[in-house]
């Protein structure tokens, strides 16, 4: 595992957008999750964006490093056709009675969405503030590459002027190298497992 | 300082409304004017970063829109007229005719943004698709490829414009063209 900073960046300082290249199946995914959920220690936010996965998934993986009652928890959860937006409550019980805010987001608006995310990190109260955006391979399947480029230079814009962190799944094994080399530069630092999943 | 591409192209069949609103623009960006619909898609090219179209002008404003999409300008349209109809609602900001002195200043300085970051949008995207390719390929293709300073730079520029602009015009201008084929 690797984790290159971008150009520019501040070796010192905490990279505020940083793209995960992780295979989608397996356990390297959710570890470097919980790790970079918990980069600046425990949050006082987190904002997930959940597409096929779903909050309570998320929140499953999280369980070991986040303290649901201290911490406030919300999601955009895009539902589509793959997945219903029933199936995003699953987990969501046995959390120590933690109140999660979730927004249903039908289909894959990203204008919907971006305006959630940007309205949640500019009422976030408690931090630091956490995003987690799973993931940009699922995005991939509604929107073309250009598209959720233009739409992910404003999100990491908005992610930094709110002093905010936040990283970005996207599935090694899912998209063509030149994927990759396209979108890494709107982020301050890639974290890349040292060999694919065969 | 003004640059080659945010001309205003102000297209108006009346005297006095055109030199109402060019009178108020010309002091802070280069200035066209076109008397007919005709005259004004005539006048389109890539230095024009905003078009005011006078709703009194005769033809179908649409073509104006179609033009867009069709040669992927990025000009933001300022429909002078009233604020209610299909093209009020296609155009980027209405103005009244009736606040040209009061308003147009402010109206265009915020579609100038939008433009820019729109053109900027695009070159980033472009530049990126290039970074990575060999040698090979970029001399193919007659452009060289974009070295990670070039990038940082660019986006640092980016990132001070949609400073600039609210959340909705930020997701505007970067959702706004999906219409368009990846080039």
């Amino acid at each position: 595992m690797s984790d290159e900073l971008s150009p520019g960046v501040d070796a010192t300082e905490t990279p505020s957008n940083v793209l995960c290249v992780c295979p989608a199946i397996g356990n390297a995914k959710n570890e470097h999750c919980r790790d970079l959920l918990t980069r600046e220690g425990p949050p006082g936010t987190v904002l997930g964006v959940t597409v096929a996965s779903s909050p309570g998934e998320r929140m499953s993986e999280w369980s070991n490093v986040i303290d649901p009652v201290r911490t406030t928890l919300s999601f955009v959860d895009v539902s589509h056709g793959g997945r219903s937006a029933a199936m995003s409550a699953d987990g969501f019980g046995g959390q120590n009675g933690a109140i999660v805010n979730v927004v249903e987001v039908e289909d894959v608006d990203l204008q919907r969405i971006g305006a959630e995310l940007t309205t949640q990190l500019e009422n976030a109260e408690k931090g630091p503030v956490v995003v987690c955006l799973d993931s940009l391979t699922d995005l991939l399947q509604f929107e073309t590459e250009r598209t959720l480029h233009r739409f992910l230079n404003v999100l990491t814009a908005r992610v930094e002027q709110a002093d905010a962190i936040a990283h970005y799944h996207i599935d090694a094994d899912g998209h063509p190298d030149r994927t990759f080399d396209t979108l890494t530069p709107l982020f301050d630092a890639t974290i890349r497992p040292n060999c694919r999943s065969e | 300082m003004a640059s080659t591409q945010d001309a205003v192209l102000v297209a108006s069949p009346e005297e006095e409304q055109r030199l109402s609103i060019t009178s108020v623009l010309r002091d802070h960006w280069p200035v066209r004017i076109a008397t007919t619909l005709d005259g004004a898609l005539d006048s389109l090219d890539d230095s024009i970063a905003v078009t005011v179209i006078d709703e009194s002008i005769e033809g179908a404003p649409s073509d104006l829109f179609a033009a867009r999409l069709e040669n992927e300008l990025s000009f933001q349209i300022l429909w002078l007229g009233a604020s209610e109809g299909p093209f009020a609602d296609r155009a980027e900001a209405v103005l009244d005719p009736a606040r040209v002195e009061d308003q147009s200043l402010t109206i265009v300085d915020r579609l100038q943004r939008r433009a820019r970051y729109d053109r900027l949008l695009t070159r980033f995207y472009e530049l990126a698709r290039r970074r990575g390719r060999d040698d090979e390929e970029s001399t193919a293709e007659g452009k060289p490829a974009a070295t990670d300073a070039e990038l940082d730079s660019l986006k640092r520029e980016l990132d001070e414009i949609v400073a600039e602009l609210d959340d909705e015009d930020a997701f505007e201008v970067a959702l706004g063209d999906r219409q368009t084929v990846d080039r």
